[in-house]
């Protein structure tokens, strides 16, 4: 999973560390910079067109800057010195090879999403992993390698920070659904379609995710020490999690809310940092929601399955 | 992104550009047709500021040499309106480069610009920039295959 420093943008990186120049650097810098833009503008237009629509001349910018920015991620105690050192267009050039990794990469990672994608009927989860293949014939790293040239409509858990851009989103993108699809997947297709059906009825057609009631649900029942796998909480179940939140006691519900977490992993034999991380961060996204719910509505939250 | 990089040295640019203009009236003797300094400063702002009115940027030298090097033995260019015309063929230039998507090169545009502006345009730059280029324009957006001169097939 992205910690902190990875998940900032390719382009804050690059603009962190051109802070940190002198003036003199600096002026060196954008003197590059224009030289370089100017080149690949040239390269876009194929020479035909001396100017072209700010816009366009902006995307290119990004661009440039997204690949620099990539490759000073990928070295961040030198990201300064090489800005001082290193001419920019070796910088680009380095940082355009790296993007081409993380395309390979991103290839790799869809190839596991698709091996690991839900035998569940919902329009935009389909759809995206069919855009996100496709994505890749139209991903153009020469010009406009900060573009997602996707529609990503399959709403994640938690959703991939929108100062990614590119590649780093797409792949960021494709591992937290594999975390989610491997989650999923630990679980009966004929339990989580009924708990969809209560969740959303039409969960074919709208943009709901699949993976927050199947990990609610466990979370309910692993509080109450309870068959995870079966999804299934009843009135009296809901009447004891009811009980368990009542005194609102931060710390301890916290650490309830961890142990749960840790139960459900052990159970489903789920021994990945990302993954535990991934799960503890949802736990604790559906603690601030148990929060704001009153008691009466927690029927809301933690599911009942549909008597067959 | 724009404190970190503000698009265009406008300075230095504009600096190249006057010599460029400075270069062109070796050519344009021959035509008896020259540019003063005032015109100069006058034709390189008007430069700037095509770009900027029609939302565009531009590097390299621009086409103000490869304008003034078409058109300079135009028939109906002469050292009185010569100045002003590529004023307007600068103005022109953008716009249409805008209004054709960029689907049409610089050359192209310019090479076709000049044939009318001789031809049925007989000089007109109203009539070039109101009916030619705007056909043009049209053809090339709806992508209508033209012939070399811009007529339909």
């Amino acid at each position: 999973m992205a910690n902190k420093e990875s998940s900032l943008s390719a382009i804050s990186y690059y603009n962190e560390a051109a802070g940190l120049l002198t003036q003199a650097e600096h002026a060196n810098l954008q003197a590059q910079l224009w030289a370089l833009l100017a080149r690949q503008t040239k390269l876009f237009t194929m020479g035909e067109s001396s100017s072209v629509p700010v816009e366009t001349a902006q995307e290119l910018l990004k661009s440039i800057y997204f690949c620099i920015g990539i490759h000073l991620k990928n070295h961040p105690s030198k990201s300064s010195l090489h800005l001082q050192e290193i001419a920019l267009e070796d910088l680009f050039a380095a940082g355009a090879r790296d993007v081409w990794a993380l395309a390979a990469e991103g290839k790799s990672l869809l190839d596991i999403a698709t091996k690991t994608a839900l035998d569940i009927d919902n329009i935009s989860y389909h759809d995206t992993l069919r855009e996100i293949s496709g994505s890749f014939k139209h991903y153009d790293i020469r010009f406009f390698a900060h573009d997602i040239p996707c529609m990503i409509d399959y709403q994640l858990s938690q959703a991939v920070p929108d100062e990614l851009l590119g590649m780093e989103y797409i792949n960021e993108y494709l591992r937290r659904l594999i975390i989610e699809n491997r989650f999923c997947r630990c679980f009966q297709t004929d339990r989580i379609v009924p708990l969809l059906k209560v969740y959303c009825p039409d969960y074919k057609g709208l943009l709901i995710n699949i993976f927050e009631p199947v990990l609610t649900n466990a979370i309910g029942l692993a509080l109450l020490c309870k068959d995870v796998l079966s999804l299934e909480i009843t009135d009296e179940d809901r009447a004891q999690l009811i009980k368990l939140f009542r005194p609102w006691n931060g710390e301890a519900i916290e650490q309830s809310m961890r142990h749960a977490v840790n139960r459900i992993c052990t159970i489903l034999e789920i021994w990945d940092t990302q993954t535990r991380t991934y799960l503890q961060k949802s736990g604790s996204n559906l603690l601030h929601q148990i929060r704001i719910t009153s008691p009466d509505s927690l029927h809301n939250l933690f599911l009942p399955l549909p008597k067959s | 992104m724009d404190k970190i990089f503000p698009l265009g040295p406008d300075s230095m640019q504009k600096v190249l550009t006057i010599a460029e203009l400075q270069a062109c009236n070796d050519l344009t003797a021959r035509y008896g047709l020259s540019l003063s300094e005032t015109q100069i400063q006058t034709i390189a702002e008007k430069r700037f500021e095509a770009l900027k009115d029609t939302g565009r940027i531009e590097f390299g030298e621009g086409i103000l040499k490869k304008l003034i090097y078409e058109f300079c033995d135009s028939p109906y260019i002469a050292q009185e309106n010569y100045a002003d015309t590529l004023c307007e063929l600068v103005d022109s230039f953008y716009y249409f480069k805008n209004e054709s998507m960029d689907r049409i090169s610089d050359e192209e545009l310019i090479v076709f610009m000049k044939r009318h502006f001789d031809g049925e345009c007989q000089g007109s730059l109203e009539y070039l920039s109101g009916t030619t280029l705007e056909e043009l324009c049209r053809n090339t957006r709806y992508g209508y295959e033209t012939d070399g001169i811009g007529r339909l097939f």
